[in-house]
C-alpha cells in the first residue's frame, strides 16, 4: 500500500515536471482572465475576410496576418421567398452609400476588429466604418419587443469558458456578406466564442432566418491576435466616397 | 483565336472575383474594361474609404488622354502593408492599371503602380487583382 503510494507520488511529480518544462520551452503565454475568472478576449484581432458565408477561407486574415480560416456553410438552404430575394436584379450595395454593413457582414470585412472585455460586457469594435457593438453579459434578458436596427441587439452568457452571444432585432436591410446573400428581419444569431490559446480565438456563428432559409447555417472561424503595437485605424466612409450609385464625382484636378 | 478565348475567360474570372471583392466594385466599375495609363501624378487623395491617385496621361488600351482617377485600398490596408501617404509624389511618372468606371468618366479601380525603374506597388485590397499582375 505504502509502496504504491510512493510510486503514484513520484509518477505525478514526473508528469508535473514534464508539463512545466514543455510550457516553459514553448513560451506559451497563458490566456488572460477577467476578474470573474472567465477568459479575457481584449485585444486587436484579425479575422478572415468572409465575402461569402457559404465558402471556406484559409490562410491570410483580412489585415494580412497569417492563420485565419472559415469553414463555410456550404450551399445555402433558401426558402422560396429567400430564393426570390436572393435573385432580385435590382440589388444595390448599401455599403457603397456608407450605410452600416450589418452584424454578420461586419465580421467578414476586409479590416480587423478589436474586443474590450469587462466582466459585465464585451465591446466589439470593427475598423470597417469605425463601428461598435455592445454585448451585456450581466444576466439581463433581451427585451420582448425590440426596435429593429442595423446591428441588432445582443446579450451574452458563459457556458464554461465559451461566451455565447444571442442577437436579434434586425431591420433586414443588410446582407450576410458581400456576395449579397440576404436576410430578413427574422434573423437570429447565436455565436460561440472561446480563446483556447493566447493568440487564437475560435468563433462559431449559427445563422437562423426561417423566413429566408429553411434551416440554420453555421460558420466556424479562427481569429488571430495581431502583433503587439497593432491598433485599429480610423475609417470614415463618408470622407471621400467619390463613386456612388454608378456615378463618380470628379476631383478638382479633373474639372 | 485560342489566345483571345483564353484572355476572355481570364477577364471574365477577374470580373467575377472583383464583383465579390469590393463593397462597391460591381456597382461602380466594369471588370471587363481594363485601362493602363502612363503619365504624371498630379494629386494623391489619402482618405477613406479608398485612396485616389490622379494621373495625367494616356490610356494605352483606348488611346484616351485625361486626368485619370484611380481608386485604391483604404489608408489602413496600405499603412499595414508599409505603404504611406508619401509613396507617390506629384510629378512622379508611373504606369497605373485598373478597370474603367461604369459611368464612362476617366476613373478606374486601380491595382498596381509601376515606377520607371520597374518597381511595382499594389495599392488595392489583396482581392482586387489586376490582369497581368
Amino acid at each position: 500500500m505504502k509502496k504504491s503510494f510512493v510510486i503514484l507520488f513520484v509518477g505525478m511529480a514526473v508528469i508535473a515536471a514534464i508539463t512545466i518544462t514543455v510550457t516553459a520551452q514553448s513560451g506559451a503565454k497563458p490566456v488572460p482572465r477577467l476578474a470573474n475568472g472567465k477568459p479575457d478576449f481584449t485585444g486587436v484581432w484579425d479575422h478572415p475576410r468572409v465575402g461569402d458565408v457559404a465558402a471556406d477561407v484559409a490562410g491570410t486574415c483580412a489585415g494580412e496576418t497569417p492563420g485565419c480560416s472559415n469553414k463555410g456553410a456550404g450551399p445555402l438552404p433558401f426558402t422560396p421567398l429567400g430564393k426570390t430575394e436572393n435573385e432580385r436584379k435590382d440589388k444595390f450595395d448599401y455599403g457603397a452609400r456608407c450605410l452600416p454593413w450589418g452584424y454578420v457582414r461586419s465580421y467578414g470585412t476586409p479590416y480587423p476588429h478589436a474586443y474590450v472585455h469587462h466582466p459585465d460586457r464585451l465591446a466589439i469594435m470593427w475598423e470597417q466604418d469605425t463601428r461598435y457593438h455592445m454585448v451585456p453579459t450581466d444576466g439581463r434578458k433581451l427585451p420582448a419587443n425590440l426596435e429593429p436596427s442595423w446591428m441588432g441587439k445582443s446579450i451574452g452568457h458563459w457556458e464554461g469558458d465559451t461566451l455565447v452571444i444571442e442577437t436579434s432585432g434586425f431591420n433586414g436591410r443588410t446582407w450576410l456578406d458581400t456576395a449579397q446573400h440576404p436576410h430578413s428581419d427574422q434573423l437570429r444569431l447565436t455565436e460561440r466564442i472561446s480563446r483556447p490559446e493566447y493568440g487564437k480565438i475560435n468563433y462559431e456563428i449559427s445563422i437562423e432566418d426561417p423566413k429566408y432559409y429553411a434551416k440554420p447555417m453555421k460558420n466556424s472561424r479562427v481569429f488571430v491576435l495581431m502583433a503587439q503595437g497593432q491598433e485599429l485605424f480610423e475609417y470614415s466612409c463618408n470622407e471621400n466616397n467619390r463613386c456612388e450609385d454608378g456615378k463618380c464625382t470628379p476631383s478638382d484636378v479633373q474639372k | 483565336m485560342i489566345r483571345k478565348w483564353l484572355a476572355l475567360v481570364v477577364l471574365s474570372l477577374m470580373a467575377a472575383t472583383a464583383a465579390y471583392a469590393h463593397h462597391s466594385f460591381a456597382a461602380e466599375f466594369d471588370g471587363t474594361k481594363p485601362v493602363k495609363v502612363v503619365g504624371k501624378v498630379v494629386k494623391v487623395e489619402w482618405a477613406n474609404p479608398h485612396i485616389w491617385l490622379y494621373i495625367d496621361g494616356k490610356d494605352e488600351i483606348s488611346g484616351r488622354t485625361a486626368v485619370w482617377g484611380f481608386s485604391g485600398g483604404a489608408p489602413a490596408t496600405l499603412t499595414r502593408r508599409g505603404i504611406n501617404r508619401d509613396f507617390l509624389k506629384t510629378g512622379d511618372v508611373v504606369t497605373m492599371q485598373g478597370f474603367l468606371a461604369k459611368d464612362g468618366s476617366p476613373n478606374a479601380s486601380g491595382g498596381s503602380v509601376t515606377f520607371p525603374n520597374g518597381r511595382s506597388v499594389f495599392t488595392n485590397s489583396p482581392e482586387d487583382k489586376v490582369p497581368g499582375k
